[in-house]
């Protein structure tokens, strides 16, 4: 007879507080719907479908590209629209007719560090180059000479707030208007992403044919700024654009990053025009355009080696539609001490590495001409190196590839391209004993007895509001107890809980239908702050029960105390005849509340029968008793 | 529907006619309460039936079952009782006697047991006479209707000049009334001309009653077997139970509802899955830390400092304890190390690593950091490293 388990409302919808969770691996969802998305730890890419198939050089059904991507560690999130996404973004029915294309988007989750996935062009000459259908491209530098290469200036107030600025330039650049934007895109998920919203890195794109060279970059007193910038008509000085973009959605959470700073970075040309006021806005003047020819990139950086990384990135993609394929015209970045650095610096990046140290973690027995192959598919240029008696192979990261640092980088790929699924199992070599924690075994053993006892056990929430763990249980907060946390997303999360018993009493509440009477438990961590702990605070593990009914059942939670002590009893865990001592807690009626101590007065636990304000607090109509003792104390 | 397993028992419930089914929370309602108790004096149901049944058997049928009663000396309600039970298991067959009666109203009743009004008069007036107060206050309501009444019949006079005193005139009076009021009480039939007068002074009104002609149904045996519901205490003391008989269980039925326990789902398949890894040789590491310093959580893994996921966006941060300063300074500095320049075959991230970044406290977003404390335990304890597997859950 259990097609209608009691209670089975604990895991229905309109009850927030059902899975215990482990705090903050997962960003709770927000209660405002409107609040923007949080950039992810894994990137997600949108695409056409057709467009990436007319890149990919072949038509898939889902179903083949899903595989696809599974065989390239890369997963397609999500298949939709323009139009559903508007629809969604505006909360519009089905039926509700949306603006956008009937286009099909594909929506690609791909690595954090895989900043050469974020583009279209990026993401299909990766895969072309894994299915075999191309050679990795070889990114050439053109050769100029040194005199008429265009140069950048920095001016030494620039180390006050943004040292580093890395330039190139694209020649010959063909953009149709899907180019066009897939060239933005990149720029927003680049700063996204490696950029840390621009904090990191700010990338300026520019039409070359407007601007005259060479170019400085300075830092000046925003006072003695002024340009148009990008989308606007007329001329602001740096302070007032900044208050002007205040109420911008965009750009006003850049402004922190120089609004306090008493000079603010700016490039300007030969002719003092402005290209951009870094990391906020470019100037209108030098705009690319769909007929822009020759591109100027520029990043400034608070980071040199993410600047080269987002420069790379930025040419390795677009240079496909340079006149010379895969060409990037150099920049000499002459810094305020007379030292010169020519941008972008695309050379690759050498390993040698021993067959052993990629086959070996991996388990499987390949050959080198094999693991070459292998690498070959993952845009690693590999060759055999005779040098060494162990068989060796050097391996060229092309700049595309700024994630590969260590051998362990190549074995991944290697394993990557040798597929998951085809590496055999194996059984481990050593014997080992297994275990477990003395803690959680005997934790395992209290809610077994308790659910023994005809208690139903929920997992609640960690985290709960500071509200739910102090007031509404008329307890005050001291200071020195709750873990507070600094950036709660809703305020149902603003805490670590200190007790069980808010958490208790918001399940009974959402459940509070249910036929009487309710008895409820849970084993659980609570944590309390603890100058002892090198994090400074600790955990410690809890048994809360609760009874509801009609009447209060406190005879109901003593005789379940009482089983408690009497299969904890033991040699060491002494408690004496009587346990319970009176006690005058604020959560509790007055004369209907105790502690349980030890033989030697230490309190392990308290209950009571919940006071009448704090039920009113929880919306809960009829009486409960609440018990909470400390496990640890028992083990 | 769900019904109960066995229907009321009927060799000790009252109760009639057969309830209909019921559910399995009402079958564990009290019993009814005991049957009032009757003027008549209390014979068992199972004798009333025992009665019936020969009686029927010897005679075919019961004409009346009104007069049937009276024969046996019970309440008609008892041989109602008796008649609905076995006309539902048809061992008789039963038809409506229906009849339209006068009975008596509450005050006939008063006047039925202590006399009529007039008479009640008389018989409360001494002989030297009465005031009417005296009078009032002793007979209540009956006082005006029976002043009325033997004015009417001349029991009574008034001395002239003092109207307020009351005489008896007569020595001995006869209660019609209560007379009647009693022939009518016992079933008796009453001249209608009677009846008029008794309804005009409101003391009958009309009432159906309704009885039973009988005779033997299909099933009809003269002696009913009983059948046990349930085994009891008193069946294996007494030994009875090698006759008992049982009534046929209603196996469809539900069972009783069970107060009962619950595991939690989720941390019952949390268990298969730990099972699985210690019986391959894993240990359990200790995850009882939420609260974990970046250090351990991040850097230690070589996350860099500015990876997203470090974001306030996708970490929770602390306010208190907000830092931990407490950290290995000589693995710090070789995590620093291997962030910014590399080391161990690895070029680095080529930043520069801050040690107030590694400080933040937050909530631990995953258990790898659990791994991580453990790998540095197992480096600073074990000198002799060997194979160890580590399972956190």
């Amino acid at each position: 007879c259990l097609s209608k388990p009691p209670l089975s409302a604990f895991t229905s919808s309109g009850s927030p507080a059902v899975l215990a969770r482990l705090p903050g691996s997962r960003v709770p969802p927000p209660a405002n719907n409107t609040a923007p998305q949080p950039p992810l730890a894994m990137p997600t890419v949108s695409v056409g479908r057709d467009r990436l198939f007319a890149a990919l050089g072949r038509v898939y059904t889902q179903d083949e590209f899903e595989a696809l991507c599974f065989d390239f560690g890369i997963e397609l999130d999500d298949v939709t629209t323009e139009k559903a996404i508007i629809r969604k973004e505006k909360h519009l029915e089905e039926d509700v007719e949306a603006d956008g294309d009937d286009e099909v988007i594909y929506k690609i989750e791909v690595a954090a560090n895989r900043y050469d996935l974020l583009c279209l062009e990026g993401l299909a000459r990766s895969l072309r180059i894994f299915t075999g259908s191309e050679a990795t491209p070889i990114f050439k530098i053109a050769s100029i000479p040194r005199g008429s290469m265009l140069q950048m200036h920095v001016r030494p107030q620039t180390s006050q707030i943004r040292p580093y600025v890395v330039c190139a330039v694209l020649r010959g650049v063909t953009f149709a208007e899907v180019r066009y934007n897939s060239f933005i895109d990149l720029q927003d998920k680049l700063h996204q992403n490696i950029c840390r919203k621009r904090t990191l890195v700010a990338i300026g794109t520019h039409d070359l044919d407007t601007l005259q060279g060479p170019f400085s970059y300075e830092a000046l007193p925003p006072q003695e700024i002024n340009f148009i910038p990008l989308k606007q008509e007329q001329t602001f000085r740096a302070d007032a654009l900044m208050d002007f973009y205040r109420s911008d959605m965009k750009l006003k959470k850049f402004l922190h990053i120089i609004e306090n700073s008493p000079v603010y970075p700016v490039i300007y040309d030969s002719n003092r025009t402005v290209l951009s006021l870094p990391p906020i806005i470019n100037g209108a003047h030098s705009a690319i355009t769909l007929k822009t020819r020759n591109v100027f990139i520029e990043c400034t950086a608070t980071d040199l080696t993410k600047a080269n990384i987002v420069l790379n990135t930025m040419v390795a993609m677009f240079s496909e539609y340079c006149e010379n394929k895969f060409e990037v015209e150099p920049v000499e970045v002459v810094s305020h001490d007379g030292s010169t650095a020519i941008y972008p610096d695309l050379s690759c990046y050498k390993m040698e590495v021993s067959l052993s140290d990629i086959v070996g973690p991996i388990g499987i027995s390949l050959d080198e001409t094999q693991v070459i192959s292998l690498l070959n598919k993952m845009q690693l240029q590999a060759d055999l190196c005779s040098s060494n008696r162990e068989p060796c192979i050097s391996v060229s990261v092309p700049p595309t590839r700024s994630d590969v640092l260590h051998a362990r980088d190549l074995a991944e790929d290697v394993a990557i391209a040798y597929g998951y699924n085809n590496v055999p199992k194996s059984k481990p070599k050593s014997m080992t004993i297994g275990g477990r924690q003395p803690l959680n075994r005997f934790s395992d053993k209290i809610r077994a007895e308790v659910a023994r006892a005809g208690y139903m056990e929920v997992l609640t929430f960690v985290l709960t509001s500071h509200e739910e763990n102090f007031d509404m249980l008329n307890r005050t907060d001291d200071g020195n107890k709750a873990v507070i946390i600094a950036n709660p997303r809703t305020s149902e999360f603003e805490v670590v809980r200190s007790s069980l018993m808010s958490c208790l009493l918001k399940t009974l509440k959402h459940n509070i239908d249910h036929p009487r009477p309710i008895k409820i438990f849970e084993v659980g961590d609570v944590v309390s702050l603890d100058t002892s702990r090198d994090v400074g605070a600790s955990n410690n593990r809890r048994l809360a029960a609760l009874y509801c009914n009609s009447n209060s059942g406190f005879e109901e939670i003593m005789g379940l105390v009482d089983r408690i002590v009497k299969i904890v009893r033991a040699p060491h865990i002494n408690f004496g005849q009587t346990y319970y001592v009176p006690s005058s807690e604020p959560e509790f009626f007055t004369k209907r509340q105790c502690k349980i101590v030890m033989s030697d007065g230490k309190q392990v636990g308290y209950l009571g029968i919940v006071h009448a304000e704090v039920l009113r607090k929880f919306g809960i109509p009829d009486p409960c008793t609440f018990v909470e003792i400390d496990i640890e104390a028992l083990l | 529907s769900d019904f109960t397993l066995v229907a009321p028992d009927q060799t000790q419930s009252p109760v009639f006619p057969i309830s209909p089914p019921r559910t399995s929370s009402s079958s564990s309602s009290p019993p009814p309460p005991p049957p009032p108790p009757r003027m008549a004096a209390k014979q068992p149901l199972s004798d009333v039936e025992d009665g019936l049944l020969a009686h029927l058997n010897a005679n075919a049928e019961i004409p009346d079952s009104r007069s049937f009663a009276s024969s046996l000396g019970v309440p008609h309600k008892d041989v109602e009782d008796v008649i609905k039970r076995l006309t539902a298991f048809r061992i008789v067959e039963s038809a409506d006697i229906t009849k339209e009666t006068w009975v008596l109203t509450d005050e006939a009743k008063g006047y039925a047991a202590r006399g009529s009004p007039e008479v009640q008069l008389v018989a409360a007036i001494p002989p030297e006479g009465a005031s009417k107060g005296a009078l009032k206050e002793r007979l209540g309501d009956v006082f005006d209707i029976g002043m009325k009444a033997a004015a009417k019949n001349k029991w009574i006079g008034f001395e002239k000049g003092n109207k307020d005193l009351v005489l008896r005139k007569v020595e001995d009076t006869r209660d019609e009334l209560q007379e009647q009021l009693r022939r009518l009480e016992n079933g008796e039939v009453i001249a209608d001309k009677v009846i008029d007068d008794l309804k005009r002074r409101k003391l009958v009104t009309k009432e159906k009653s309704i009885w039973y002609s009988l005779k033997k149904g299909p099933e009809f045996v003269a002696k009913r077997k009983t059948l046990a519901t349930d085994v009891t205490r008193e069946h294996l003391k007494s030994g009875d139970w090698k006759d008992l008989e049982f009534k046929d269980y209603n196996y469809g039925a539900q069972g009783q509802p069970i107060a009962i326990g619950y595991s939690q789902p989720l941390l019952e398949v949390r268990e298969a899955i730990q099972n699985i890894f210690l019986e391959m040789g894993f240990s359990e590491m200790p995850t009882n830390m939420y609260v974990e310093s970046s250090f351990w959580n991040f850097d230690a893994l070589f996350q860099p400092q500015q990876h997203p996921a470090r974001d306030s966006h996708d970490t929770f941060f602390l306010k208190a304890p907000a830092t931990t300063t407490q950290l290995p300074d000589d693995y710090l500095e070789k995590v620093k190390q291997v962030h910014q320049s590399g080391g161990h075959g690895s070029k680095g991230y080529g930043y520069d690593w801050k040690r107030d970044e590694a400080e933040k406290n937050l909530l631990r977003t995953h258990t790898t950091a659990v791994s991580t404390r453990m790998l540095y335990k197992l480096a600073q304890e074990v000198k002799q490293l060997s194979d160890a597997y580590f399972i956190s859950l």
